[in-house]
C-alpha cells in the first residue's frame, strides 16, 4: 500500500474549527496548514499531493447516479469528499473531476443534520448509506478520524446502515468504535494480476482480506465488490484465486452482499488513460456503446463473466446475496436465472440482505431508493414466449 | 504604418528565409492561379534587416516571378525595427482573414512560434485564430506533423486532418503503411477514423504493430485492384470480426434467424444497437389494410414468436 499523508492542507476559513480539521492538526503536526487569509491567492493553489478542506454548500445526500436502462442498487451516497490518490489506472474519477487534489468537506455538523432530518422524516424507510462513491471511504481516515464520527452516529439509527468502501487497510480507528452492527466495511476486490498492474498503490488482496477479517473480529459486517471485472486471457483462473482466498479467509455469515460489475467507462476515460498509457490493453476489446453513453463489454461477455462468478460464489455460500451493479434485466436473467423484478427489485433484495444478515431495519417497509432514485428504473421483464404482439 | 513603403524590387536582392515559408507545399497551385491571372496582383512582404532584405510573404509569387525573369516585383517593405515574431504574427493574421490554413501550415506556424513562445502561450493566443482544437497533446501532435511533413504531403489529398493527427503518433513504418492503405481506400474521415481506432485496439490487444496488421492481415484486401468501396467495407468487416468475435457471432445468428423466418421483404426486424438495451424494432410497409393484416398474422404466429424470443434473450 503506497499512500502518504497530504503534504499541505488548504483550509477554507469556514471550516477551521471543524472536528476533522482538529483531527488533521493533531495527527499531522508536521504538515503545513494554509488558510486563505494567511496566503496570497497565487499560493492558494493546491497540487496533487495536497488536501483541501472546504465547506460544502450542496446536498450531502444523493442517490446513486442511476439510469433507466440498468438496475441500480439504491445505494444512498453520503458525499463527504472527492477524488482519490490510490490512482487505479481504470478509475472513472480521472475523467470526473477537474481539481487536482483530494477534497473533503469540513462542515460535518451540516452533513449530520441533513442525514438526521432524512432518517427522522422517513422512519419506515431503510437507508443503505455509503461514502465510497466519489472517493475511498477510509483513505484519509488515519488522519481525519471521520469514521469515529460516522460509525457511532449510525450505530444508533434504527433505519440506516453505513457502508465504508475501501481498497486500503486503514481500519485501526474502527476497532474501539461502537458500531451497533450498523456498519458494513466493504472492499473492492479484483484478480491478483489486475491488482498488481492496475491498483498498484492499493493494498494487496491478502492485506485487504486480513483487514476484513480483523473487522469481523470487531463485530463489523462486510461486503465485497468485484467491480470492475475485466475480461482477459486467464480471467477465470485469476478471479477464482481471489474468490477462493476470500472464502478461505472470511466467515461467510459476516458477508452481507457481494456486488459484481464488469468494466464500463465513458469514452473520454479511454482517451484519458491512453494519453498516459498508450499500450493499455484493458479498454480495448469487445466494448460497445450502451444506451447510457458508457462503453460496456458486449452483453454475451458480461453474461459469461457474471455466470461464472455467481456459480463460484454459490458453491461457497448458496444463500449469500449477490447482485449486479448497473445491469440490464436480460443480463440478470441470463446470469442468475431471475430478474430483479421477480424479487421485488434490486433495492428490495439488498434491503432484505441487510435485514436478514444484520438484523437492521427489520421494521422498515420502504426502500430509500423509492425516495431518492429520481430516474425511472427498468421495468420488469415480461415472458416474451407467452405474450402476443397484437 | 507610416514606416511601410511600397517599392518595386529586383528578385536578386530579396533573400528567401525558410522561417517565413510556411506554405511551400501550396506553391504549385498558386503558380497555376498566377498563370491564369498573368501577373502578381498583390505585393510581396519583405523585411529590411542588417543582413539584407528578407522575404516574408509571397514565396510562391516570388518563385513564379523569378522563373519568368520578371525584374520588378511589387513589395511592401517593413522597417528593420519590426521583430521576426511580429512579422510572423502579421503574416499569419493577414492570411487568416482571407482563408483557412491547412494542417501542414498550422503545424509550420506553431513550430515557428515555438522558437519565441511557450506552448501554453501559443495555445492561448493562437490556437483559436488558427482553428486548432485546444486538445491535450495537440501541440506535440503539430510538431510531429512538421517533422513528417514531407511524407504526409504525398497523402494530403486522401488523408483527413483528424486521421493525420492520429497517425503521426504511430511508429514510422506503421504510419507509412496506413498512408498507403488509405490511398487505396479513398474513404471518408469517419471511416478513416473508425479503421484507425480498430487497428489501434487490435494492436494493443494482440501486441502487434499497426504495420503488421495493415501489411500482413489486411494487405490482400487493400492492395487488390477491385472497387475501393468494396475494399473499404471488407477491411472494416475483417477488423470488426477480429476485435468483436462474439458480437460478430451473434450478428451472424441474427441474420440466419431472419433468413430462416422467410419474412416478406416488407417486414424488417432490427435489433438494438450491439444488442444492448431493449429497443427491438419491427417495421412493416404496406399499401392495403388487407396486406397489413396478413403481415400481422404472420408475425403473430406462435413459431415465429418463439424463435424471436430466443434471439432476443
Amino acid at each position: 500500500m503506497i499512500t502518504s499523508p497530504p503534504k499541505r492542507i488548504f483550509l477554507q476559513p469556514e471550516v477551521v474549527n471543524s472536528p476533522v480539521v482538529e483531527n488533521l492538526k493533531k495527527n499531522l503536526p508536521q504538515v503545513r496548514f494554509i488558510t486563505k487569509q494567511e496566503t496570497s491567492a497565487k499560493e492558494f493553489v493546491p497540487s496533487r499531493t495536497d488536501l483541501q478542506v472546504l465547506k460544502f454548500k450542496g446536498r450531502f445526500i444523493r442517490s446513486c447516479p442511476a439510469t433507466k436502462y440498468y438496475h441500480c442498487c439504491g445505494y444512498v451516497i453520503l458525499h463527504f469528499g472527492e477524488r482519490c490518490t490510490i490512482d487505479c489506472t481504470y478509475c472513472i474519477l480521472q475523467a470526473y473531476w477537474n481539481q487536482p487534489c483530494l477534497r473533503i468537506f469540513g462542515n460535518i455538523d451540516d452533513m449530520l443534520s441533513e442525514v438526521e432530518e432524512m432518517l427522522n422524516s422517513h422512519r419506515n424507510t431503510l437507508f443503505r448509506i455509503g461514502t465510497g462513491e466519489f472517493t475511498d471511504s477510509l483513505l484519509l481516515d488515519p488522519w481525519t478520524g471521520l469514521s469515529e464520527i460516522l460509525v457511532p452516529y449510525f450505530a444508533g439509527k434504527d433505519n440506516a446502515i453505513l457502508e465504508l468502501k475501501t481498497k486500503t487497510v486503514f481500519i485501526e480507528r474502527l476497532k474501539p468504535l461502537w458500531h451497533g452492527g450498523h456498519t458494513i466495511v466493504s472492499w473492492s476486490l479484483n484478480a491478483p494480476n489486475i491488482v498488481k498492474s492496475e491498483e498498484s498503490k492499493a493494498a494487496s488482496i491478502s492485506d485487504r482480506l486480513l483487514a476484513a477479517k480483523k473487522c469481523t473480529e470487531w463485530g463489523y459486517f462486510l461486503a465485497f465488490h468485484f467491480d470492475p471485472i475485466f475480461y482477459f486471457p486467464g480471467w477465470k483462473e485469476s478471479y477464482s484465486m481471489t474468490l477462493q482466498q476470500l472464502f478461505d479467509t472470511i466467515p461467510r455469515d459476516k458477508i452481507v452482499y457481494i456486488s459484481l460489475g464488469s468494466f464500463r467507462f465513458m469514452p473520454e476515460l479511454k482517451r484519458e488513460i491512453l494519453k498516459k498509457r498508450p499500450r493499455w490493453k484493458l479498454a480495448s476489446g469487445e466494448f460497445v456503446m450502451s444506451p447510457d453513453g458508457k462503453m460496456r463489454y458486449f452483453r454475451d461477455i458480461r453474461i459469461e463473466l457474471y455466470k461464472f462468478f455467481v456459480s463460484r460464489i454459490r458453491e461457497f455460500d448458496p444463500t449469500l446475496c449477490v447482485y449486479l451493479c448497473m445491469e440490464s434485466g436480460k443480463v440478470w436473467k441470463k446470469a442468475f436465472g431471475f430478474h430483479p423484478g421477480d424479487k421485488g427489485g434490486l433495492p428490495a433484495m439488498l434491503d432484505r440482505a441487510v435485514k436478514e444478515r444484520m438484523q437492521v431495519g427489520t421494521k422498515c417497509t420502504q426502500s430509500a431508493s423509492s425516495l431518492l432514485l429520481t430516474k425511472p428504473q427498468p421495468e420488469n421483464s415480461c415472458d416474451f414466449s407467452t405474450s402476443k404482439i397484437i | 504604418m507610416k514606416e511601410l513603403t511600397l517599392e518595386y524590387l529586383h528578385p536578386d536582392i530579396i533573400k528567401e528565409d525558410d522561417f517565413f515559408n510556411i506554405s511551400s507545399h501550396r506553391m504549385e497551385n498558386t503558380h497555376k492561379v498566377l498563370d491564369e491571372i498573368g501577373g502578381i496582383l498583390s505585393p510581396l512582404w519583405v523585411l529590411k534587416t542588417s543582413n539584407g532584405i528578407i522575404l516574408v510573404d509571397g514565396y510562391s509569387r516570388f518563385r513564379w516571378a523569378k522563373n519568368r525573369n520578371i525584374s520588378d516585383i511589387p513589395c511592401v517593405i517593413f522597417p528593420e525595427s519590426t521583430s521576426t515574431l511580429d512579422m510572423l504574427i502579421k503574416k499569419v493574421t493577414s492570411i487568416s482573414l482571407v482563408r483557412s490554413f491547412d494542417i501542414i501550415e498550422k503545424a509550420n506556424i506553431v513550430s515557428r512560434l515555438y522558437r519565441f513562445l511557450s506552448p501554453a502561450e501559443i495555445k492561448e493566443r493562437f490556437f483559436e485564430r488558427l482553428k486548432i482544437p485546444k486538445k491535450p497533446r495537440m501541440f506535440k501532435t503539430l510538431l510531429k506533423i512538421v517533422d513528417m511533413s514531407e511524407e504526409i504531403l504525398k497523402y494530403t489529398e486522401v488523408l483527413r486532418d483528424k486521421a493525420i493527427m492520429r497517425l503521426v503518433w504511430w511508429d514510422r513504418n506503421s504510419m507509412r503503411a496506413a498512408f498507403d492503405m488509405f490511398l487505396e481506400l479513398k474513404c471518408s474521415t469517419n471511416v478513416q477514423m473508425e479503421i484507425i481506432e480498430l487497428i489501434e485496439d487490435i494492436s494493443r490487444l494482440r501486441e502487434e504493430t499497426p504495420y503488421f496488421i495493415i501489411n500482413h492481415k489486411l494487405k490482400k484486401i487493400w492492395a487488390d485492384k477491385g472497387d475501393f468501396r468494396l475494399k473499404t467495407q471488407k477491411i472494416r468487416d475483417t477488423l470488426k470480426k477480429e476485435l468483436f468475435p462474439k458480437l460478430s457471432e451473434r450478428e451472424k445468428c441474427f441474420s440466419s434467424f431472419i433468413k430462416g423466418q422467410k419474412l416478406p421483404g416488407n417486414i424488417k426486424i432490427e435489433h438494438p444497437p450491439f444488442f444492448e438495451g431493449d429497443l427491438w424494432k419491427i417495421s412493416i410497409s404496406f399499401s392495403e389494410a388487407s396486406e397489413l393484416e396478413s403481415y400481422l398474422e404472420k408475425l403473430n404466429d406462435h413459431h415465429f414468436i418463439k424463435a424471436l424470443s430466443k434471439i432476443i434473450d
